[in-house]
Parts: C-alpha cells; structure tokens; sequence
C-alpha cells in the first residue's frame, strides 16, 4: 500500500518557481532516501506533506486521503522531524513528550508507555529528565525522532536528519532510522550520499523542482552499471599476452596489469563474462582480480543532476 | 513611634531582598548570558533596585 | 478545548520557570506596599529638603494620598515593567520556531494566539489586584481606614486600561514578530491616547482619560463620566484581540 502519494505538486515563492511537478511515491515499510542539492525544493516538499505550505498545484495524498493545509487530519499518519528542530528549553524530555502527546489527543497512560519505549531507544532515558536547554545538536535530533514516532505513525518524515551532526551522532540517528523502518516506512532528506547508501530501499533525487531519478536503489544502481567487466592480470606480460588473443570479445587497456572487457552491441553482461571465461580458460595466466564495476551514487547523482 | 515607621518598611527591604538575592544566584550559578557578562549583570543586580533583577531575568538570562 | 488548557499549561510552566512571573509579583507586591510609606513619608522629605527657616505647612497624609501614590506607580513603573516582560511571549516562540512542530501536532493556531491573550491577561490582573490588595490592607496599618470615594470605579477603570494596552503590546507583536514591535505598537497607541486628551472635543472618549484615577477620587468627576471611553477602549480591546489571533491563524512559519 501506498503510504504517501505526491502528484503534480507545484509551489512558487515569489517569483522563484521551487517545485515544478513533483511526483513520489512512498510505499509501506520502506526506507526513502530524497536526495537533492540544498535549496533544491526538498524542505518545500516534505512541509507541504505535513500541511505547513499550502501547494498552489498538485495533490498529496497521505494513506489515500488528501492533504489539507492548515488542517492537520493526516498528520495523524505522519511523525516529522523538522530540519532545525526546537524544543522548549525549560522543559525536560519526558515532559515534551507529555506536551506533545497531550496534542496528539493520546490518553496519559498510553504517552507514558509510548515515551519510556521511546526514551529508551533513542538513548535519552539517562536525560530524560534533565532540561532540553543543556542539549546537544544530536541529542536535540534524538529527541526530534522520540516526538515524531510518539503516535506510532505509519510516515515518518525527516528534513535533514544528519546534516548537522558529526559521524557518530549520524551513525546514532541512521541506526535508529533504520530500526524504524521495519514498523513504519521512513522519507528521508539528505545530500549525504553515504547515508542514503546505508540505509534506503528507494530513492529520488530532486533537482531544480523535479524528480529526476526514482526507484529501487538496487534497479538503479544495475541500470546504471556499465556492461564491461575490469580484469586485472598479475603482471603486465600476462596482460600483453590476453590483449594478443582475445576472441569474440573487446579488450581496451586501461592500466599497466588491467583491461576493460566489452562484448558487442547489445550483448548482456552474462553473455560478455561466458565468452571472458572462455578466453581465460585457453590461456593459463595470473589474474589478480576480475570485477563487475558498481556505479558510485556520487557519480550517479552527478550525472542525473547535470 | 519611629520604630513602628521604620518597621512599615521591612516588607519593602524584605522583598528587595529576595528579589536580589533570587537574581544574583541565578548570575553566579550560570556561565553563559544572552547579552553582558557576569561583572555587568552583578553590577544591575545589586545596584538597580527592582529594575536591575527584572532587566537581568529579561535580557539577560540565558535559555542554555 | 483541551488544546486550549493544554497549552496554557506550557505556558505557565514557562513563565513560572524561567522567574519571569516571580519578578513581577515581587515586584507588583512592593509597589503596593511602597504607596502608603510613600504617601506617609513624602511631606517629611520635602520638609528636610527645603532650606532651614522656610515653613511649609503640609496637610497630614491619608489614605487618599496613599492610593494617589498607587495611581501613579502602578500604570506607570508596573505596567512598564509588565510589558518589558511580556514583550517577548510571541517574540520567542516565532525566532526559534518553537510553534511549527506543536501545529504540525494537530494544536490550532488561533488557539495559541488565544491561549497568550488570556494568559497574559490573567497574569496582568493577578499582578495589579495584588498589588492593590496590599496597598489597602497596609493602609489600615497607618490610618486604619483605607476605602475612599470611588475606589473600586478607579482600580477597575486602570485595569481595563491595562488590558487594553497590553492587547496591542500582543498585536504588534505578531504582526512584526519581534518584542520591540510590540512595544513600540503599545508606545504608539499610549502616545495616541495621551494626544487625544489633549483635544478638549476628544477628551471624553480618549482612552487615556481611564488613567485619571484622580479626578474620581477628588470627586470631581462621576464614574459614569468615563463611560464613552470606558466603551472605545473595550471596542479596540476586543478588535485588537480578534486581530491577533486572526493574524496568528494566517501566519506563515
């Protein structure tokens, strides 16, 4: 089932036009990875979702029913972590949570179970009832993701969740991202590309306004891997010798002891490696390494957003 | 007499007092101040009556 | 309704906490007993300040010059000092955008602009009544006797007044988002009150005319005198109000 369902969605501050036709789709128990340049549209998007912007085109839907701003009905689904969050300094954790669950309209009871679960998996029952005031970035982020997932929501959406924290605060929130994602599905933004390959399912990369790239990760990544296989000779002469006899193939040298290895047109990459094991087999020589080469994200996004 | 008009203005001192002393704690116990620093809000404190510990509890008191 | 207390209960629990309500009561509660000392020691200070030989005879104090020391402080030293703390109640929340994530929680809007109004009120009328009770008890220490004539019209007719500046400290606030926004707005429409009095046609409906406690208590003037300015601040109070929390609904974040 779908659990967000973004289509058309335009938005223009001023005469800067942001979005220009966004389309997503988030599916349960999924982890989204929404990449994209800063100032890309990204934020725009995820507030329009929680009905903070009003969209001056386009529909959000948010388990099939339909977003409207200002009214906060389908914030009951939704659990979102704002990109700066702040909390009000005078209060304790547990106590936020107590304000924020009071909201939500939760009875008492539940938000206390709901809280020391939460306290305690985001690793802030030790401070839980110490003033928010005192906090550090990430455990301001800690907290961020306990109030968010308060009313067990089935989206949670996070702006930036790691952008401002160093590695062991983004490993912190990743693995905790990643525990939530088997309950509920997670939309994430970011322009860290190594936290996106930790943890997402699906990603989207937004660019000047538009989704330009979507899917599964691993679909992407097989799309865009090249159709050659690297082989990497023990020593140049064994190189030099495969270079001499290689049949039904194409071989271009790309290093002293390595060659990229191409089939025809059109050939598959199964094809290509049958008839590489096939020429290797005729000759008795040294390999190092033969090796698929993985599209890097980096190099992905870069060539996506040119 | 001139005790019992003397005594009409221990209330007055009393709450200047707690005012002053509630403020100049919260000076000392605390490093960091929204604006001024600890020398300047000691000297607000204790040398503006009244004024002094509401300005310091407004502008000067820090969240963190 | 229940967002409604929910949220006033944050906002307790943030002026209790950071003193700022512990501040004004002392400092509310001094000024009450400040005004009868005053009144008292007053005519003495002059004496002593005058050059030697010069005799001036002054009138015993009363209780009349008691409340006419609470007239003067508290619309003047109170309530600048109540609208220097609250200047910040909106202020706050909209530089750190403490707000967004409580909205995006299903807490409506104008029900905070609402919840602000109300609680800043309470606070206010808490503050003046102390300060007022405190003044006529101790007047009975020095003069045991303290009511004089049209008392309650005059406190009452301050208090209103202070709400009414008060709602338009909130309104700039919110419509500039800043605390100086809304103490200059609360300046200016003081500053227009205190200017229409000056027009003796203006003189009877200007909000300012609420402040002159003294022409009740001299009797020169009856309460229902200052029934038509009594009206127009209770108009521009509500309009103020109606306005903030109609602007707080539209607010972009």
């Amino acid at each position: 089932m779908q659990v967000l369902e973004i289509k058309n969605l335009k938005k223009r501050f001023g005469t800067k036009q942001v979005l220009r036709g966004v389309e997503l789709t988030v599916k349960e128990h999924s982890i989204y990875g929404f990449i994209g340049r800063n100032g890309a549209g990204k934020t725009t998007t995820m507030k329009t979702v929680v009905g903070l912007l009003k969209p001056d085109q386009g529909e959000i839907f948010v388990c099939q029913e339909p977003v409207r701003y200002g009214n906060s009905s389908t914030n009951r689904q939704v659990g979102f972590l704002p990109d700066v969050p702040e909390y009000y300094g005078f209060m304790s954790p547990e106590e936020y949570l107590e304000l924020c669950g009071k909201i939500t309209g939760m009875d008492p009871r539940r938000i206390r179970e709901r809280s020391q679960e939460l306290l305690k998996t985001t690793g802030l029952w030790e401070d839980r009832k110490r003033r928010i005031s005192g906090f550090s970035r990430g455990m301001k982020q800690r907290l961020g993701i306990a109030q968010a997932l308060l009313h067990k929501p089935r989206l949670l959406i996070c702006d930036e969740p790691t952008s401002a924290l160093d590695p062991a605060g983004r490993k912190e929130i990743l693995d905790i991202l990643f525990q939530v994602g088997k309950e509920a599905a997670v939309l994430f933004s970011t322009h860290i590309l190594a936290d996106v390959e930790r943890i997402c399912d699906e990603i989207a990369v937004l660019d000047q306004g538009k989704i330009v790239l979507s899917g599964k990760l691993e679909d992407i990544r097989e799309s865009y891997t090249p159709d050659c296989i690297k082989v990497e000779f023990h020593t140049p002469q064994d190189l030099q010798e495969f270079l001499g006899d290689a049949k039904g193939i194409q071989v271009r040298r790309t290093g002293v002891k390595e060659a990229e290895v191409t089939g025809k047109d059109g050939e598959s990459r199964g094809q290509i490696q049958k008839r590489l094991y096939a020429c290797l087999l005729e000759h008795p020589l040294e390999i190092q390494r033969i090796e698929v080469p993985e599209p890097s994200l980096e190099n992905l996004f870069l060539e996506v957003i040119r | 007499m001139d005790i019992n008009r003397i005594a009409v203005l221990v209330p007055v001192i009393a709450l200047e007092m707690i005012l002053m002393i509630t403020a100049l704690v919260h000076v000392l116990r605390h490093k960091n101040y929204k604006r001024g620093n600890r020398l300047l809000w000691i000297f607000v404190v204790v040398f503006f009556q009244f004024f002094g510990p509401v300005l310091y509890f407004v502008l000067g008191r820090s969240e963190e | 309704m229940s967002g409604f207390f929910i949220f006033m209960r944050k906002e307790w629990m943030e002026y209790t906490r950071s003193m700022k309500l512990f501040v004004l009561a002392v400092v509310f509660a001094a000024l009450g007993f400040l005004n009868p000392v005053t009144a008292e020691y007053l005519p003495q200070l002059t004496q002593s300040l005058l050059p030697e030989g010069i005799l001036v005879t002054l009138p015993e104090p009363t209780a009349a010059d008691s409340w006419a020391q609470f007239f003067k402080n508290v619309p003047q030293i109170g309530m600048i000092v109540f609208l220097i703390v609250f200047s910040g109640i909106f202020a706050s929340e909209f530089s750190r955008g403490t707000l967004i994530n409580l909205f995006t929680k299903g807490l409506s809007r104008q029900k905070t602009g609402a919840v602000k109004w109300c609680f800043t009120m309470l606070c206010w009328s808490g503050c003046y009544w102390l300060s007022f009770g405190i003044t006529y008890f101790y007047n009975f220490l020095f003069w045991e006797k303290s009511a004089v004539v049209h008392l309650g019209s005059a406190a009452a007719f301050v208090w209103v007044y202070g709400i009414f500046l008060l709602t338009f400290l909130l309104l700039g606030s919110v419509v500039f988002q800043s605390s100086a926004g809304g103490l200059l707005c609360a300046g200016a429409v003081f500053g227009a009150g205190m200017i229409c009095s000056l027009f003796p046609e203006l003189k009877k409906i200007s909000p300012g005319r609420l402040l002159d406690a003294a022409a009740l208590l001299e009797s020169s003037a009856a309460p229902r005198d200052f029934l038509p300015a009594l009206v127009l601040v209770s108009l521009l109070t509500a309009a103020g109000a109606a306005g903030s929390i109609v602007l707080m609904g539209n607010r972009k974040l």
